[in-house]
C-alpha cells in the first residue's frame, strides 16, 4: 500500500513537472468526455445518460459542471438521472424522464382536438362556452363534426380577441386561439397526433433555444386559456355578448373583419352601466383605463 | 524579393514562449496533486468553476485545431525557406 502511494505521488510530481502533461491531467480531470462527442449530432442509440452529458457540456456547462460533480463524487446512476431532469426543467425544457432525451428535445402538445369526443368528456369545464358554438351536435358520436362556419366565427373571434387591448379579452382570444389552432404556436395549437408527425426538435443550440422560447411561450398562453376559461364561465353577460358576436359570424359565414364584433367596452357608456357582473365589470374599467 | 529571415524554429520558440494559459484547474492541481486521484478536497463551487472553465478552453481549442486544420495554403512564391533549400 505504502508502494503504491509512493507511487501516485511519483505520478503526480511527473505530471506536475511537466507543462503538456499537467494540461492533459488536467483534462482528463476536469473534462475527460471532452473528446468523446465530436459533433452536435446526437447518436440516439448511447447511452441516455451519456446523450444528457453531451448536451449539457455543450448548452449547459453548468448543468455539466453539477453532473461531473454528482459522477465524480459517486451518486448513483438514479441520483444522476434524476439531476439531469430537474436540471433541464429548470432551464425551461421540461424532461420528465431521461429516457426520453434520445428522442430529441420533449415538447408536450397542449391542442385541442374538437372532433375528438374524448376532448369533451375530459374538458368539462369547456362545455357551457363549445355550447355557444353548438358543439357537441346533438347527433355526434365519437366524431364530432365541427361545421366550417363554427371553425370560421372561432377564428374570427381568437384573432379580434388576442388584438384588443385589454388583457382580459387577450386571455378569452387566447382560450379561443386555443380551441381552434390557430394561435401560432405549434406546441398550443398541435396534439400529440399532429406533433409526432413532425421531426423532433434535436439537441443543437438552434433548435435548444427555439424550444425553450417555445414552450414558454405555449406555457404563457395555456396560463391565459385558464383564465379565459375562468373569466368566461364567471360571466354570464359576457357569454351572452360571445353568443352574439358567434351567432353574428355564423350568419355571415365567417366573416372576419372586426367591424362586426361588438364587445363590451366598445360601446356605449350606457350600454356599461347595464352590467350587474363584476367581472364584467372589472373587464370594462380595465378598457376604461386603458381609454 | 521579401527577405524572410522568420524560419519554423523561430515559430516554435515563438509558440514556446507563450504564457502557460491561466486555468483554475492547473492552479488546484498544482496546489493539490492529489485531485488527479479524488477531487473530494475541493469544494463544489471550486470544482464546478473549474469545470465550466476548462470545458470553455477545450472548446476553444478544438475550434481552433478545426479552424487551422482548414486554413487554405497561402502560397508564398518570392519568400526564400532556408530549411528548405536545393
Amino acid at each position: 500500500m505504502k508502494l503504491l502511494g509512493q507511487f501516485l505521488n511519483s505520478t503526480a510530481s511527473a505530471l506536475m513537472a511537466d507543462p503538456f502533461l499537467k494540461l492533459a491531467a488536467a483534462v482528463a480531470t476536469f473534462d475527460p468526455w471532452w473528446n468523446t462527442f465530436e459533433e452536435w449530432d446526437t447518436d440516439y442509440d448511447d447511452d441516455p445518460q451519456l446523450i444528457a452529458l453531451q448536451v449539457s457540456r455543450r448548452a449547459f456547462p453548468d448543468i455539466y459542471a453539477e453532473a461531473h460533480h454528482l459522477l465524480r463524487t459517486g451518486a448513483s446512476e438514479e441520483a444522476v438521472n434524476r439531476f439531469f431532469c430537474q436540471a433541464f426543467t429548470a432551464k425551461g425544457i421540461p424532461l420528465q424522464d431521461i429516457e426520453g432525451i434520445g428522442f430529441g428535445i420533449p415538447i408536450d402538445a397542449y391542442g385541442a382536438d374538437l372532433c375528438d369526443r374524448e376532448f369533451y368528456d375530459t374538458h368539462p369545464d369547456l362545455l357551457p362556452i363549445l355550447e355557444l358554438l353548438g358543439l357537441p351536435g346533438a347527433d355526434d358520436d365519437a366524431y364530432v363534426d365541427v361545421p366550417d362556419d363554427v371553425v370560421n366565427a372561432g377564428v374570427a373571434i381568437a384573432r379580434s380577441l388576442t388584438a384588443h387591448p385589454n388583457t382580459a379579452y387577450k386571455q378569452v382570444g387566447t382560450l379561443f386561439g386555443w380551441l381552434f389552432s390557430c394561435t401560432g404556436n405549434s406546441q398550443v395549437d398541435y396534439t400529440y397526433e399532429n406533433l409526432s408527425e413532425l421531426e423532433p426538435l434535436s439537441w443543437t443550440p438552434d433548435d435548444i433555444a427555439f424550444s425553450i422560447e417555445l414552450i414558454a411561450e405555449a406555457n404563457g398562453m395555456m396560463q391565459d386559456v385558464h383564465e379565459g376559461i375562468h373569466i368566461l364561465t364567471a360571466s354570464p353577460d359576457l357569454m351572452a355578448v360571445l353568443y352574439t358576436n358567434v351567432t353574428t359570424l355564423r350568419k355571415q359565414k365567417g366573416c372576419t373583419d372586426d367591424y362586426c364584433l361588438q364587445w363590451p367596452g366598445a360601446g356605449t357608456s350606457a350600454e356599461r352601466k347595464t352590467t350587474r357582473n363584476v367581472n364584467v365589470l372589472q373587464l370594462w374599467d380595465h378598457v376604461a383605463e386603458a381609454a | 524579393m521579401v527577405d524572410v529571415q522568420f524560419t519554423n524554429v523561430d515559430l516554435r520558440e515563438c509558440l514556446m514562449a507563450l504564457p502557460p494559459v491561466d486555468l483554475l484547474a492547473l492552479r488546484l492541481l498544482s496546489e493539490q496533486p492529489q485531485i488527479l486521484v479524488s477531487t473530494s478536497s475541493l469544494s463544489r463551487a471550486q470544482l464546478i468553476q473549474a469545470i465550466t472553465e476548462m470545458v470553455q478552453y477545450t472548446e476553444t481549442s478544438t475550434v481552433m485545431g478545426e479552424q487551422i486544420g482548414t486554413l487554405s495554403p497561402v502560397p508564398l512564391l518570392d519568400a526564400p525557406m532556408l530549411e528548405f533549400g536545393l
